[in-house]
């Protein structure tokens, strides 16, 4: 299995070659070339196995796959799952007696999003990746598993909209200060669209306004987020975002 | 029911709830509400808890 931590050069792009699960705005599974279906019971164990990203005992996989009945049962469901697996399926997985992984050639979209996040969280200088490119924006502005609810999706699902939000502001934050005001502009605005009733994404966007002399777009941004502030929560904005305004009026 | 709890430092009502509920999650989460304020989000807890004992179906 690839480890999650190896560098994302070109995080985000559904061009990869080799055989891929994406997890990013819905379930896929790509032999490199072409898309291949697969039934809704692989589709699970596939998307369980990535979100744990390391080798998990089939008894922990058939509990969290099949949590509504006993363990035998449970674990029949699995064996049952993997019997009939197609070949597309089959060759993602490493089955042992005792555990189950994501094979070694596979990539997983998730997995490099994840190493991009990291890399902007930290001191990211020399970051490799070319943060101007859409591709950056792109890895980090989808959910995983949209309209998958089970608990083992919702907990992971959480952490990561959490973890991209923080990586899409420091990345507009980035962008602007390197004068690529567009790209700063669309990564602010994946934040936004993320928690929409979230203020540092606001206040990342009416930055990149003001950084380009935008100061109307600042203003109805500003406005924008304060009717919706009021009409959700009967709040205002806080003092911080109407001193960042007055700045410019 | 998920509650997601962050706080908007230096606003007036700093702490921000986000509760979704449902009793089928194979169906999605049927309500999703922000919420600022500590009684009602106890309040929507518990009219969840209410709701589900009286479904008898332990609402998840």
């Amino acid at each position: 299995m690839n480890a999650p931590d190896q560098p994302a050069s070109g995080a985000g792009s559904r061009s990869s070659h080799g055989p891929r699960i994406s997890l990013l705005g819905g379930f896929g599974l790509s032999d490199g070339r072409v898309d291949i279906a697969i039934a809704e019971g692989p589709q699970r164990l596939l998307a369980f196995l990535a979100l744990r990203k390391r080798p998990v005992r089939r008894t922990l996989a058939a509990g969290a796959l099949w949590p509504d009945v006993n363990e035998e049962h449970a674990g029949s469901s699995l064996r049952s799952t993997l019997a009939r697996l197609d070949e597309g399926a089959r060759s993602a997985l490493a089955v042992t007696a005792s555990q189950l992984a994501i094979a070694d050639r596979i990539t997983v979209d998730l997995w490099e999003s994840e190493a991009l996040a990291r890399r902007l969280a930290g001191p990211h200088d020399s970051l490799t990746v070319d943060r101007s490119s859409s591709a950056a924006v792109d890895a980090l502005s989808s959910d995983i598993l949209p309209d998958w609810y089970e608990d083992w999706v919702i907990v992971e699902a959480e952490a990561w909209r959490l973890q991209r939000l923080h990586a899409l502001e420091t990345l507009a934050d980035d962008l602007r200060r390197e004068g690529s005001y567009g790209q700063a502009s669309t990564a602010a605005q994946a934040a936004i669209d993320a928690d929409p009733l979230r203020e540092s994404p606001r206040a990342a966007l009416i930055r990149v306004h003001m950084a380009e002399g935008n100061v109307s777009d600042a203003i109805r941004e500003f406005t924008r987020y304060r009717a919706l502030l009021k009409r959700e929560l009967g709040l205002e904005p806080t003092p911080r975002l109407q001193a960042l305004l007055d700045q410019v009026r | 029911m998920v509650l997601r709890v962050w706080t908007e430092d230096g606003s007036s009502e700093p702490l921000r709830v986000d509760v979704r509920q449902t009793f089928d999650l194979s169906r999605g989460f049927r309500r999703t509400l922000t919420l600022t304020d500590i009684d009602l989000v106890l309040g929507a807890v518990r009219t969840f808890l209410d709701a589900g004992r009286a479904a008898g179906n332990g609402g998840r």
